[in-house]
């Protein structure tokens, strides 16, 4: 596989719309302009070789706040790089992809693909993103038809709230009917600490094992779709939660470069993120006593360096209550594989390792002797 | 929880099917040589495969 470089333009601190979980508590009316924008891009593609892949990501705020900047930086890219693979993205909230910038990105849609967040039915949507201006739900501001038409295999980013969670199965199912693979994940940086979610989402989990079961031509949503093998592997003494700093990069308005979204002023507020400013987490070590170094569901687990910061104010420290929703969504997801490959005709080798994976999760993900259960007895 | 978890007659079929593929193709397939040399990607920490607030496939 092909490595692919993401370095990540925060085209504006600014956003449209109030979302009830949004992690950027620093947002300002900062805009990023073309010649800061330039000198990123002739930086990092520099040093470039031509069997690289690399992604330019537009983020926000609302990145599509800063449209002029987007057209420019894909034409000079387009102009002055011509010679390599590189591909754009933006995580858009949808609203103003009408008119102008969707004819836009309709030309240039070999290159660019706008990441939409859209998180589940209308009811679900508008409950956890409505416009800053009056409160109002968004849902009904998104052309979704245009995403799911315009894009191959068209994803759809589904951020579960606490408030949306009784309703998850529902939204995902509803994301999946409007034709797009669901990218569903759990806000991070909230309080998940309530016996009530727990089992809501064991109920929720339940009902989507059938629905996978009973769809086994769907790819599995993102929450449920975990690479099970890596359970066989040995937590490697250079471990790392993520690519943040390595793999990507973030620039926020000003041009300085930080591990990710996660760690930028928009984030964090300036005095914190200033300490993350060209960090890369290569001499990041586990303590050896932290839950995370001894759990065996390590290296599936979906946390990262920003997650891991935004709720805990650690790096290195996961959420206790963001722990326990991953362990049942393990749990969940290798019940739904399970299903998909235990009667397949001729299994491949891979699919016996995915099989052994699950036989070790049934196993592992609630061990009693495990440290995680040690330390933190369910609720 | 419990109707997360596979159940007793699935936690057979699933250690009968393994000790079926074993005799077949053996158990050094667990094993990590095995899978850093069958690996699709050589960085366990690709930023495309974590489920961070911002990833994607």
């Amino acid at each position: 596989m092909k490595k692919i470089k993401v370095f990540m333009l925060i085209t504006n601190e600014n956003c449209n719309l109030n979302c009830t979980y949004c992690y950027e508590h620093h947002k300002t009316n900062s805009y990023m302009n073309f010649a800061t924008a330039k000198s990123i891009i002739d930086k990092e593609l520099l040093t470039a070789k031509t069997d690289e892949i690399f992604e330019i990501e537009f983020f926000g705020g609302e990145p599509f706040l800063n449209f002029p900047l987007i057209k420019q930086v894909v034409e000079y890219v387009k102009t002055e790089y011509s010679h390599l693979k590189i591909y754009f993205n933006a995580s858009t909230n949808g609203t103003l992809v009408h008119g102008e910038i969707k004819e836009w990105l309709i030309k240039n849609k070999d290159c660019f693909s706008p990441g939409l967040s859209l998180d589940g039915t209308k009811e679900m949507h508008d409950l956890n993103r409505p416009f800053k201006k009056d409160g109002k739900g968004s849902y009904d501001s998104i052309d979704i038809d245009f995403f799911k038409s315009q894009y191959n295999e068209p994803h759809a980013k589904m951020t579960i709230s606490p408030a949306t969670l009784p309703k998850m199965a529902e939204g995902i199912k509803h994301i999946h009917n409007l034709g797009f693979v669901c990218d569903a994940t759990f806000a991070t940086g909230i309080d998940w600490n309530n016996l009530y979610n727990i089992e809501i989402l064991c109920n929720q989990l339940a009902e989507l094992i059938d629905f996978y079961k009973e769809n086994p031509h769907l790819e599995v949503c993102r929450m449920l779709n975990y690479g099970f093998t890596s359970v066989l592997n040995p937590t490697i003494e250079k471990f790392r939660y993520c690519g943040a700093g390595k793999t990507t990069k973030a620039f926020d308005c000003q041009g300085i470069m930080y591990p990710c979204q996660g760690f930028a002023p928009v984030t964090l507020g300036k005095d914190e993120a200033m300490k993350y400013v060209g960090e890369d987490f290569s001499d990041f070590k586990f303590d050896k006593k932290s839950i995370c170094a001894q759990c065996k569901l390590v290296n599936l687990c979906p946390t990262c360096y920003a997650c891991n910061k935004a709720s805990t104010g650690d790096i290195g420290k996961m959420d206790n209550d963001m722990c326990l929703l991953n362990r049942l969504c393990i749990l969940a997801g290798a019940k739904i594989q399970y299903y998909r490959l235990i009667d397949q005709p001729e299994p491949s080798i891979e699919t016996q390792r995915t099989l052994k994976a699950i036989e070790i999760l049934q196993k592992e993900t609630f061990n009693p002797s495990s440290v995680y259960l040690n330390n933190f007895v369910l609720r | 929880m419990k109707n997360l978890f596979l159940s007793k007659s699935e936690n057979c079929n699933l250690a009968n099917s393994i000790t079926a593929l074993e005799a077949r193709n053996g158990n050094n397939v667990y094993s990590s040589s095995w899978n850093l040399s069958h690996s699709r990607c050589d960085e366990w920490d690709c930023f495309l495969s974590c489920h961070c607030a911002n990833s994607r496939k």
